[in-house]
């Protein structure tokens, strides 16, 4: 067992995982609060809905990427020596960001949706203010998260080539330096964080020039760096987590989980087309080149199915006939992996233009993000955070409580997902607050369903939080 | 009496101004009231249910329905004894329709009196005089006031008499119709075959493409429209979506640089 004490990340690391998980259930409320609304449970209060919709989409993307950029600053400090002080301000910066957030849906109404497409936010019924605040809110992370990826990529490069880090020598047949699949996985995404938080960076002053100098923008340019920047945060944040599994799963299995050609191929492939993926978002618009239309579909299968296919068969290979250690962590870690795998191929079938013609903005969509951020991304990290309050105290998990909350969360969250997907595919619309009307009625009921399984869920987090909860006093007057 | 202010002024000639003063106040009013009637805001009126009223089309008495259920339907009103926009109004329409072509086919027009002392006999005669083309089946119709007035009150359409002329004032209108609902309308004197097109490929169900024009307060845009032949070709915009990449790029390889120099330098 790994001496997390010794780790000077520890204590960061432990605000990093309460900040979380509290988040997570404070939003999980929010879900429960729309599902019920999509039920008519909560007659007029409809209003609240787009609010609720904004903060829930923008506090799960932005509080999946930082758990997961935290644990993984955490453990490269095993190769590495990222900067503490970073660490402090990306933490700051994140929280100062998270409280604008709240007050501009909670209170001032705002209610775009999490990735602000333009013209909505200049345009909507709430205040003004409420807007700016949300701006610069996301100003603010940014400017926390882009520092964080620098000083991240600081400590790769002090210690790794460029090419060493990406395992280019793997490619080329050689096997020295050992470059671990972490290091090689956290280089891609960080690199490409950098590409997607530039994008946002772009995008910001272009708001802000029209807001404060009434110098308009080009609709289809803003929504290609919208999606530039929310496409790629999300997958990334999904990359990190599987570092994390490539990192972490084999301790349970006595076995290694090595680099290789096959692997640094597979990675590098995705450094290079994933950038082209966000096309697939822009389907329906008929000024966006056909080119890009052709070049979205094709990076979508491209950049998923490689890195997807080597970390799914890794993930088996190193799972079976191995004397694996069940418990919350590796089962979390396992079953997360798995369920990347499938939102992964719910996402594809989505990319197909083919199938994006039907399945455009009806409940598949959040059916496919749903089962990766829920059931793939969350319960890697929620996995790890488990492991680490117990590694640090040095205690081991109780088996009896790890059964019953991987059960009803797995029944709970496949659940909610599969309500989305039986939605979406009978063509029932997304971001609707009730479904009252013609023929998408049965809106109402694929609601009231998925609302059970969410208390299911909900349970199941707060049994987590509270066993979690306990270690993590302790660990933190150890650390 | 000499006048020494301009108090005194206003004073004397007190019956003078208020009479002004009246004049303009009810000449605003007037010209408000107008303003206000003649702009029909489609977003008022979109999706909004349509009255099935009665029409008489010469031969027999029908039910919009009975159109519409059969076809997208284009409603639009004029009077027989117009000496204003009806007559260009029509005659653009017709050049629109040939141009489209499809009528009776794709689509209904209905033309529809909103003079209930009309009758079709006039709106024939009114039509030929207006050169409508005798091609083109349109469905010229009458009906009472009260079912002219439902379907006013659902399209937006809207008349005044005037005394000094004893004609009507009113604005060219066409409301596209679909299954009992309005699906666009269009207004102005000129149609063009465009947006005709448009409102009939919306009725259709088909998609219809918008995408705002070049505008001068735009300062990077993706493409640039040439608004006669139609075509469009990348603009300076475009170069930056190559923002990210360049600052990736040159970000990484800084700090590996950097790193290296520092290295060789040790």
């Amino acid at each position: 067992m790994e001496n997390n004490a010794k780790n000077p990340l520890s204590k960061i690391t432990l605000i990093w995982i309460l900040v979380s998980v509290l988040l997570f259930i404070i939003l999980i409320m929010l879900a429960i609060f729309m599902r019920s609304v999509q039920s008519n449970m909560l007659q007029g209060m409809q209003g609240d809905f787009y609010p609720s919709m904004t903060l829930h989409g923008i506090g799960m993307v932005g509080l999946w990427y930082v758990a997961s950029m935290a644990i993984v600053v955490y453990i490269s400090y095993r190769y590495l020596r990222p900067s503490r002080g970073v660490q402090y301000f990306s933490l700051i910066c994140t929280l100062i960001g998270v409280v604008m957030l709240f007050v501009s849906t909670l209170s001032g109404k705002f209610a775009s949706g999490w990735y602000f497409l333009y013209p909505l936010p200049l345009h909507g019924t709430w205040p003004s203010w409420s807007t700016q605040l949300f701006l610069s809110a996301i100003t603010i992370l940014g400017i926390g998260w882009l520092v964080w990826n620098l000083d991240y990529l600081r400590a790769i490069a002090k210690r790794y080539k460029l090419g060493n880090a990406l395992g280019w020598h793997y490619i080329r047949g050689k096997t020295e330096p050992e470059v671990p699949p972490f290091i090689t996985i956290t280089t891609v995404s960080t690199i490409a964080c950098l590409a997607c938080l530039a994008s946002a960076v772009a995008l910001l002053i272009f708001f802000y020039f029209e807001m404060f100098f009434g110098i308009r923008n080009d609709t289809l340019l803003m929504k290609n760096l919208t999606f530039f920047f929310g496409h790629l945060i999300v997958n990334l944040s999904m990359y990190l987590g599987v570092a994390v599994v490539y990192e972490i799963l084999p301790e349970f299995t006595d076995r290694s989980w090595k680099n290789n050609k096959m692997v640094a191929i597979a990675w590098n492939f995705v450094l290079i087309v994933v950038i082209f993926a966000y096309f697939h978002h822009l389907y329906m618009d008929f000024a966006q080149p056909l080119w890009m239309q052709y070049a979205g579909q094709i990076a979508s299968y491209t950049s998923s199915l490689p890195a997807a296919i080597m970390s799914i068969f890794g993930g088996l290979a190193l799972v079976y006939r191995s004397k694996m250690k069940w418990n919350l962590t590796s089962s979390f870690l396992f079953l997360g992996l798995m369920g990347w795998a499938i939102g992964g191929v719910a996402a594809v079938i989505d990319s197909t233009v083919a199938v994006n013609e039907r399945f455009h903005n009806t409940l598949w969509v959040p059916a496919h993000f749903h089962t990766y951020m829920l059931m793939g991304l969350s319960m890697m990290v929620l996995g790890y955070f488990y492991h680490f309050v117990h590694n640090l105290i040095g205690k081991e998990e109780k088996l009896s409580l790890s059964f019953i909350i991987s059960a009803l969360y797995l029944v709970g969250g496949y659940g909610i997902v599969g309500m989305f997907y039986v939605a979406g595919a009978g063509s029932i619309p997304r971001r609707y607050a009730t479904y009252n009307w013609g023929n998408i009625m049965s809106g109402t009921l694929d609601a009231q369903i998925g609302l059970l399984f969410t208390f299911l869920l909900l349970i199941a987090i707060l049994l987590y939080f509270v066993e979690l909860f306990r270690k993590w006093i302790q660990a933190f007057k150890l650390s | 009496m000499k006048q020494n202010s301009l108090y005194d002024s206003l004073i004397y000639n007190r019956q003078w101004v208020i009479t002004v003063i009246f004049i303009v106040f009810f000449s605003l009013g007037e010209a408000r009231a107008q303003i206000e009637k003649k702009p029909v805001n489609e977003d008022g009126f979109l999706y909004h249910t349509v009255p099935d009223i009665l029409i008489d089309t010469g031969s027999n008495s029908i039910h919009l329905s009975d159109l519409w259920n059969t076809k997208p339907l284009l409603l639009t009103f004029v009077y027989a004894e117009c000496k204003g926009i009806c007559t260009p109004y029509l005659k653009s329409f017709d050049n629109a329709v040939s141009s489209l072509g499809g009528i009776g086919k794709d689509y209904q027009v209905v033309i529809l009196s909103f003079d209930t002392t009309d009758n079709l006999k006039r709106m024939k005669l009114f039509c030929k005089m207006a050169g409508l083309s005798a091609v083109h089946p349109y469905i010229l119709a009458t009906t009472d006031s009260a079912d002219l007035h439902r379907i006013m009150k659902a399209t937006g359409f809207w008349y005044q008499k005037s005394d000094s002329t004893g004609q009507y004032d009113h604005p060219a209108e066409i409301a596209g119709i679909n299954r009992g609902q309005v699906r666009r309308i269009l207004t102005g004197a000129q149609v063009s075959a465009a947006r005709l097109n448009e409102v009939v490929e919306e009725l259709q169900g088909n998609y219809v493409r918008s995408y705002p024009l070049t505008s001068d307060n735009i300062w990077f845009r993706c493409f640039q429209v040439d608004p006669v032949t139609g075509k469009s070709q990348l603009s300076w915009g475009f170069l930056i979506l190559f923002f990210p990449f360049l600052f990736t790029l040159l970000s990484t390889f800084a700090i590996f640089f950097i790193r290296k120099m520092k290295f060789n330098q040790s």
